[in-house]
């Protein structure tokens, strides 16, 4: 929390909202629970890694500042069901839902003549089934708080990257879904946005594992002139276009990604 | 500590509108503020306000078509504040004509107001902001990523904007500087509510321009400057963020 008592502007412009968000045992999720809390937030903290989620939820009751707080639901965003239940279940615990932060995501690298229909279709259930399924089961609730929704997208759906054609398809179908729902609820006083995030120090680009025999020619794009970046800048952005602050933001795709799509 | 204690912030266009709701907002949160405008007056009135709440700035009025008055607004910035930490290049005009009706003149002035201000007055700040390790921040328009008829020049000048943006941002990629741009919908400014509308425009032709939520307020373009320009915005470089109600989504 160093890194955000140093920049942040602290507004607590959370107080009295409820925000679920997925994959928050590590990486961007977790920062963006500590962020959200941190300001105010009731966090409905939702990931399959049931330990993971487990650390962060002490991690925020350490940092939760005028009233935040975390509970956790373990869950598999790949079934709709539960993406359903889930959403359920947050708002029967809070009464209300505000903001909606889809974050879970897998990716891995991979020849495309290698990847399996198991691969494919698991990387889809995960990145797109999971973000359009919370999206479903959280709209009426997000209607009727006047609240708002954050997808993950990332660089990579604009980007061809070699050895990253499921993940690219995915979030290429993450920025068109985003500004598919902006444009279908562009009438009721919510938004929807997304965030595409470059390279990141989180645990998912750390166990990222090179195709075998690499064309790094290919990889060329990919290849960043700045250091990775921090989750905590990410988190920085979601607390802000989750906010008031951002009101007229909608159907927007904002790169975050230190100049890496630029050219 | 607020966010912009201890920076210095070289606006242009904060006579009125999103020029001037940028200048109030970063002048709240501590920002010493040097206001450029061509209008003495509103750029006058936005001082006194400041002043009046608290804020620190100080003008000059300056007409950015000028290479030589851009490069002498960013010394006597420096001169007077010590340096320059943000430069937002906000002033801006637009009109409407049919392609046929645009003269020699039209063209010229929508250009050098438009994109060589903005390109001589960040060539100026340059120096001054790498050495602060700061910020650019380009207010570009959602007529910059998308056609949008009778405002062909506009499209142009803001379609330039932005890639310039990108190309900059490119070129200082390996320096510890940020260059963005912002692309607003339409905002209620005296540059909207001056806006005049053909008289034989063809509306089926404008209403894929024209947003279905309301007009932003400038407020709302600041705030997100204020985050854009901000240390929380540390890894944001040659984006550009649609502020817009939704518009260019569909």
């Amino acid at each position: 929390m160093s890194e955000q008592s140093e920049t942040a502007f602290t507004d607590h412009r959370y107080v009295g909202k409820v925000a679920a968000v997925t994959g928050v045992a590590s990486g961007m999720g977790r920062c963006i629970a500590l962020r959200l809390a941190s300001e105010g937030a009731t966090v409905f903290g939702m990931d399959i890694n049931a330990e993971g989620l487990d650390e962060v939820a002490t991690e925020v009751a350490d940092a939760a500042a005028a009233g935040g707080a975390m509970h956790t639901r373990v869950i598999d965003i790949a079934d709709p069901a539960e993406c359903h239940a889930a959403i359920a279940e947050c708002v029967a615990q809070h009464g209300r839902l505000d903001v909606l932060g889809n974050i879970a995501a897998t990716s891995w690298m991979k020849h495309a003549i290698d990847v399996t229909t198991d691969d494919w279709r698991k990387m889809f259930a995960i990145n797109v089934d999971g973000t359009f399924f919370m999206c479903q089961a959280a709209l009426p609730h997000i209607l009727a708080s006047k609240g708002n929704i954050i997808n993950i997208a990332s660089n990579a759906a604009f980007m061809g990257s070699a050895y990253l054609v499921p993940y690219c398809a995915t979030k290429g179908a993450v920025v068109q879904m985003t500004r598919a729902l902006a444009t279908e609820f562009v009438k009721e006083p919510i938004r929807i946005n997304a965030i595409a995030p470059g390279g990141t120090d989180t645990p998912m680009n750390r166990d990222y594992q090179l195709a075998e025999n690499t064309d790094f020619k290919l990889l060329k794009r990919s290849m960043a002139f700045r250091p990775l970046d921090k989750p905590e800048h990410i988190a920085a952005l979601f607390a802000f276009l989750a906010s008031a602050e951002a009101a007229n933001i909608h159907g927007a795709i904002i790169n975050a990604d230190s100049g890496m799509t630029a050219t | 500590m607020k966010r912009y204690d201890n920076k210095v912030a070289l606006l242009t266009g904060v006579a009125s509108g999103i020029g001037r709701a940028t200048a109030q907002r970063l002048a709240a949160e501590g920002a010493c503020i040097f206001g450029l405008d061509i209008d003495e007056q509103g750029l006058a009135a936005t001082e006194a306000q400041i002043l009046a709440d608290g804020g620190k700035m100080s003008s000059r009025v300056t007409d950015v078509r000028s290479v030589d008055e851009c490069h002498a607004a960013a010394q006597a910035c420096v001169e007077a504040c010590g340096g320059i930490d943000i430069l937002g290049n906000i002033a801006g005009i637009a009109n409407q004509r049919h392609v046929h009706q645009v003269t020699e003149e039209d063209w010229d002035l929508m250009n050098d107001v438009n994109l060589k201000g903005v390109f001589f007055l960040t060539q100026a700040a340059l120096p001054h902001i790498i050495e602060r390790e700061g910020n650019i921040i380009n207010i570009a328009s959602n007529a910059g990523l998308m056609g949008q008829a009778f405002t062909v020049p506009y499209c142009a000048t803001k379609g330039a904007v932005v890639n310039m943006t990108k190309a900059l941002a490119m070129e200082f990629v390996k320096h510890p500087i940020r260059i963005n741009a912002i692309a607003p919908g339409g905002v209620e400014t005296s540059l909207t509510a001056n806006f005049k509308v053909l008289e034989d425009a063809d509306y089926s032709l404008m209403a894929r321009y024209t947003g279905v939520r309301p007009s932003s307020q400038p407020e709302q373009i600041a705030s997100l400057f204020a985050f854009l320009a901000s240390d929380e915005a540390g890894n944001i470089h040659g984006s550009i963020v649609s502020a817009d109600g939704g518009l260019t989504a569909e």
